[in-house]
């Protein structure tokens, strides 16, 4: 603007020495990408969303001239559902060159992106790309959480060096459990006395309520056992949710447990968890005829229910 | 004429238990239940049974007292029995050794150096001291923790002195032997 109130001539010459910093383009598209609701079933929760950046040293968007662009999304990047949130990992890739940025809120990335010419003829050439690690979906508490990404791109051109997006993603959480942190048994060798071992696991309910569980056998009707070809042998089993251990028969609801770990899925790795089975045999099922010497395994299915 | 009396010899038993550090445990892995309304997961519970055998019921043996009028021509010489259960948790044989706090298949005198030698047998089997006996076949029982074999399935272990043994001039007196009946899978 400075450059008019001068002359036109005075324009036209320094236009003819200095043509990358008078004229310039940018564009984002789309400017409102479709909103993303998504779910959960596992694993890392990712969100794709592509985009055609256009970056030219020229004013007019037809031009050839490609120069590259730098990218900033505005914070925070993470989904909320009132005072709770998941945190989120973004990257601009750069499809053009094969090549991942990560993001910083509020933080522009160097003029490193590959811009392309108008309409992207070889295709989208941007990707923003959020990534929910696992824990936190998981460890959520229940709730819709939402979050909308102000994505902004611009190059050194110096011309119209500005193009704005959005992306909207929302995300529903039910209420569930979730029974993990489950390890193999071992009771060991008979030594004239009863064998017993236990396995500390973890119980979470995303809303902290309590659950139900059961637990099925191998043997006829779900009975415990642990079997060597057709010798079997019985055992019992309790249930401990930090109340003390209570019997389980096999198939069968033992209700009202309580003590549903929230916030990890896992018990922070299995570091809190929070409910213990038990296993026993009793010494006399050793002695009873047909109980051959060798090793005996069985599988056991816990099922762990909302309540 | 003189009289030998004979107290008891005493069978004692021992249960053998080996265990051959048998596992159960192999390439089992407990798999993680899934979030949703229900989640289930499983874990694999394993044990060991080593090879088990016990002997049981054995009873003194008191062989009675020797009395040389009735020494003829036949062989009159004294015997005694005991009925042994023996059960395993193994569909194999077993063996026995027998040996005796004298050292050898006799009976010492309570207050004198004399001795008296016996020969024993299992099944019907000679025995030589502390040699093992193999090929025995197990008697059958509900449980390894019932108090007798099944009816008419338990082995029998003798001993018996020969007359010539007790022709010998011996000192009135009695005589013992704790014998002790080690057992173990073939």
């Amino acid at each position: 603007m400075r450059l008019r109130k001068c002359g036109g001539r005075f324009v036209l010459t320094l236009g003819l020495l200095l043509p990358g910093l008078v004229s310039a383009r940018i564009d984002i598209d789309p400017g409102n990408a479709p909103a993303q609701v998504v779910s959960w079933t596992g694993g890392d929760l990712v969100v794709l969303q592509d985009f055609c950046v256009l970056s030219v040293q020229a004013s007019q968007a037809t031009s050839t001239t490609v120069i590259p662009y730098r990218v900033m999304v505005e914070g925070p990047f993470e989904l909320e559902s009132g005072a709770n949130t998941i945190s989120g990992v973004l990257e601009w890739v750069d499809l053009e060159a094969g090549s991942a940025s990560s993001l910083s809120p509020n933080v522009f990335t160097s003029d490193s992106q590959t811009g392309v010419i108008q309409n992207c003829p070889g295709g989208d050439n941007g990707r923003l790309r959020i990534t929910y690690p696992e824990a936190g979906v998981a460890g959520a508490a229940p709730g819709t959480y939402r979050q909308t990404y102000r994505i902004e791109v611009a190059n050194n051109g110096q011309g119209k060096s500005q193009g704005k997006s959005r992306l909207d993603v929302e995300l529903t959480l039910p209420d569930s459990v979730q029974v993990s942190e489950i390890d193999d048994i071992d009771l060991g060798t008979y030594a004239g006395a009863d064998l017993q071992g236990s396995d500390q696991l973890c119980v979470f309910r995303r809303s902290g309520g309590p659950y139900a569980v059961s637990v099925t056998g191998g043997g006829a009707g779900g009975s415990f056992v642990i079997t060597n070809g057709a010798a079997e042998l019985p055992f019992s089993l309790t249930w401990d949710d930090g109340s003390g251990p209570a019997p389980l028969s096999p198939g069968a609801l033992l209700s009202g447990r309580g003590n549903a770990f929230t916030g990890s899925a896992t018990c922070n790795n299995g570091l809190s968890n929070n409910a213990e089975l038990s296993a026993r045999i009793d010494q006399a099922e050793f002695l009873t005829d047909g109980i051959v010497a060798g090793g005996y395994a069985g599988t056991l299915t816990l099922t762990i229910e909302l309540e | 004429m003189r009289l030998i009396p004979f107290t008891a010899v005493r069978a004692a038993s021992l249960v053998s238990l080996s265990v051959l550090g048998l596992s159960a445990t192999g390439a089992f892995a407990a798999s993680q239940g899934t979030p949703g309304d229900t989640s289930s997961g499983t874990t694999t519970v394993t044990a060991s049974v080593p090879p088990l055998i016990r002997i049981f019921n054995l009873a003194d043996i008191n062989l009675g007292t020797y009395n040389p009028s009735d020494n003829d021509n036949s062989n009159e010489g004294l015997s005694g029995s005991t009925d042994v259960c023996v059960l395993m948790n193994n569909s194999t044989t077993y063996n026995v050794i027998v040996s005796s706090d004298t050292a050898a298949f006799q009976l010492d005198s309570a207050s004198a150096s004399d001795s008296i030698a016996f020969t024993a047998e299992f099944n019907g089997s000679p025995l030589t001291y502390n040699t093992a006996l193999a090929g025995n076949t197990p008697d059958s029982a509900s449980s390894l923790a019932v108090s007798n074999c099944d009816s008419g399935d338990a082995d029998e272990f003798v001993i018996t002195i020969d007359e010539t043994v007790l022709e010998d001039a011996l000192a009135a007196n009695d005589y013992t032997a704790t014998l002790t009946l080690l057992v173990a899978e073939d």
